[in-house]
């Protein structure tokens, strides 16, 4: 990078964490401290709750997985609004009602401790491997990108975040949140107007989609309904409604964007705007991915996006293999390109000569992923990691952006990090504190000691997520993998709350049960499908999950007598 | 804009069920946002069909 650069992204973070302590000053009480003393506006709690959701994975990975895979992701965001809708005529009135500090607190109204105390381990035990994910992600991106060592990276990403997030609490997270996602987003339109701005001058942008379509990428929407289909029309609706149901109804470092708003009003309008931003702008940031992958149609880009495993497969004995599959890579660029000039062409003449053309694409198409495959082939033979999503968008960065926008990218992917890492950390620390210290441990404090404990929490959090890390590797497809962890837990949180609000009749010691039931039921499948046994995608898990809860909770119930509980309040 | 305590027990403050600031009614706001979900998938259909 060049020193305008460095500059660029330097300022930026100095900004945020700045900004961060400047607007969380005043965070003296546990109020103030862990909820922003419920004095956010709608589009402060939208834009963070959307800043949380999005984090580096999502700008680093999510055009990588539309350069090689389309744009069929956007379908697992089409759960999403109809989970704000229901969120918001059901959990938002409860938990503003209730005047909760976490969504788990509620359930010992509803139920029993047991009850919240799992509930609050399973969160804090899937939410801490997600935040060292979160944190890990972009570190070893960055490192990779710039030349940096993992601790160094993760270094400044989570010690950035310590000193806003301890100082100013949720207040800081909020506000950093909403700061943060503006830089972002301009990032990000940029980087997408310099996609259009630096194709070749014959080839105009609906070109460019004509070429995308022709070669696959625009594969937005499939009907099929298909089990082992990660991403199709109805694994998005249902198992995606699932899963934003259980994250932003159920997960902590959500429930806490919603909570510090001003009123029910102002929480339901954050969640309303969420529902009709996210689609959007998930469709555009995959856009990016597809635009990315014109561009290097008509420009020989590399054969492996990851430097790193590219430069350790030129010092290993498979050197000469990978350079004459470099080669031909280089060779067959001009003539594919010419072949897409003929394609584009083609669709003004006959049907024949359209076919002709497309027939002539599909064969560069092929040849263009056999060249891939057989250097995927060699790198797995060299112990390497094949997987080069996460390396794509940052790597055409890197070489084409101009001298600036390229440091206020990098700025973007570390402040995304930032922005789902400390609500994260955010809500890890409440939990641990509300849920289990003050439950638990110390029940009776003044405010000024739950805040001095609070804030060690989030300290100590944020030294566990730098120290996951800097010890990980090898998590593969970094934004699957979180996703993925999420599912295995989801569905058993979703099952209780759902339970919760909808199943009066239900007691705390058969949901229990059936939490426990469903958690081993969801491993086991997960488990199976590592093993090939079975084949569900992970987008089922929390939907079987729920089920398993709900239907469970019923039976047990249905066992040891149902009866009627003057104590409980919803 | 801001929710009024109705009433006050404990920990436990009820608030009234204030009306949107547009559309008049949630049930009208939820519509909106379910619509627009459904317009967006009518385009991406279009979309695709147009370019693919």
């Amino acid at each position: 990078m060049s020193s305008a650069d460095w500059i660029v992204l330097v300022l930026t973070l100095v900004s945020i964490v700045a900004y961060g302590v400047y607007k969380g000053r005043g965070s003296g009480t546990m109020k103030g401290y862990l909820l922003a003393d419920r004095q956010m506006r709608w589009y402060t709690v939208a834009l963070s709750i959307m800043a949380t959701q999005a984090s580096a994975i999502t700008f680093t990975s999510t055009p990588g997985q539309a350069f090689v895979d389309g744009m069929r992701f956007v379908q697992f965001y089409f759960g999403l609004p109809i989970a704000m809708v229901l969120l918001a005529m059901t959990a938002v009135p409860i938990f503003h009602r209730m005047n909760v500090y976490t969504a788990y607190e509620y359930l010992e109204t509803r139920f029993d401790a047991k009850t919240r105390t799992l509930v609050s381990v399973i969160f804090l035990i899937s939410r801490g491997l997600a935040a060292g994910m979160t944190i890990y992600a972009p570190s070893i991106i960055l490192s990779v990108m710039l030349g940096l060592d993992i601790r160094l990276t993760s270094t400044i990403i989570g010690g950035a975040i310590i000193v806003y997030t301890t100082t100013g609490g949720v207040k800081a997270v909020t506000w950093t949140d909403f700061q943060q996602l503006l830089i972002i987003m301009s990032g990000m339109v940029i980087a997408f107007a310099m996609t259009i701005f630096l194709l070749p001058e014959d080839i105009s942008f609906t070109d460019a989609l004509s070429v995308a379509g022709g070669l696959g990428k625009l594969n937005v929407i499939d009907f099929s309904f298909d089990l082992s289909n990660r991403y199709n029309f109805w694994s998005g609706i249902i198992g995606g409604a699932f899963v934003a149901l259980a994250y932003f109804g159920t997960d902590q470092s959500q429930v806490q964007r919603y909570l510090t708003g001003k009123s029910v009003t102002q929480s339901r309008l954050g969640l309303m705007f969420n529902g009709i931003a996210k689609v959007p702008m998930q469709f555009f940031i995959l856009m990016i991915g597809v635009m990315v992958f014109v561009f290097y149609q008509f420009t020989p880009g590399p054969l492996f996006f990851n430097p790193v495993e590219t430069q350790r497969i030129k010092e290993s004995k498979f050197a000469s293999e990978y350079e004459v599959l470099e080669r031909q890579h280089r060779d067959k660029a001009g003539e594919a390109a010419d072949a897409l000039r003929r394609y584009l062409d083609a669709q003004k003449a006959s049907p024949a000569e359209r076919e002709a053309a497309q027939a002539e694409l599909e064969e560069h198409r092929h040849e263009a992923g056999r060249l891939r495959l057989a250097a995927q082939a060699l790198i797995s033979a060299n112990n390497g990691d094949t997987n080069d999503t996460n390396y794509v968008f940052l790597s055409f960065v890197m070489q084409y952006l101009p001298a600036g926008l390229v440091g206020l990218i990098f700025a973007c992917i570390f402040a995304a990090s930032m922005t789902s890492t400390s609500g994260e950390l955010s809500a890890l620390a409440t939990t641990s504190i509300v849920d289990v210290y003050k439950r638990h441990v110390k029940q009776r404090a003044d405010e000024k000691h739950y805040v001095m404990v609070s804030r060690i929490a989030m300290a100590l959090w944020g030294v566990y997520g730098i120290l996951f890390a800097q010890m990980a590797s090898g998590l593969g497809s970094l934004v699957e993998a979180v996703n993925i962890l999420g599912s295995l837990f989801y569905g058993t949180m979703l099952g209780v709350f759902l339970t919760a609000f909808f199943l009066k009749f239900i007691r705390g010691t058969a949901v229990f049960w059936a939490a426990v039931m469903s958690e081993t039921v969801v491993i086991a499948l997960f488990l199976f499908e590592r093993s090939g046994v079975l084949t569900v995608a992970w987008l089922w898990y929390p939907v079987i999950g729920c089920m398993v809860v709900l239907t469970g909770a019923v039976l047990i119930q249905l066992a040891l007598g149902v009866r009627t509980n003057p104590g409980a309040q919803e | 804009m801001n929710s009024v305590p109705t009433e006050s027990s404990g920990r436990n403050v009820r608030y009234a069920d204030e009306p949107p600031p547009i559309l008049g009614s949630w049930g009208r706001v939820y519509a909106a946002v379910l619509g627009f979900l459904g317009l967006l998938i009518l385009l991406m259909l279009l979309f695709m069909h147009t370019f693919a």
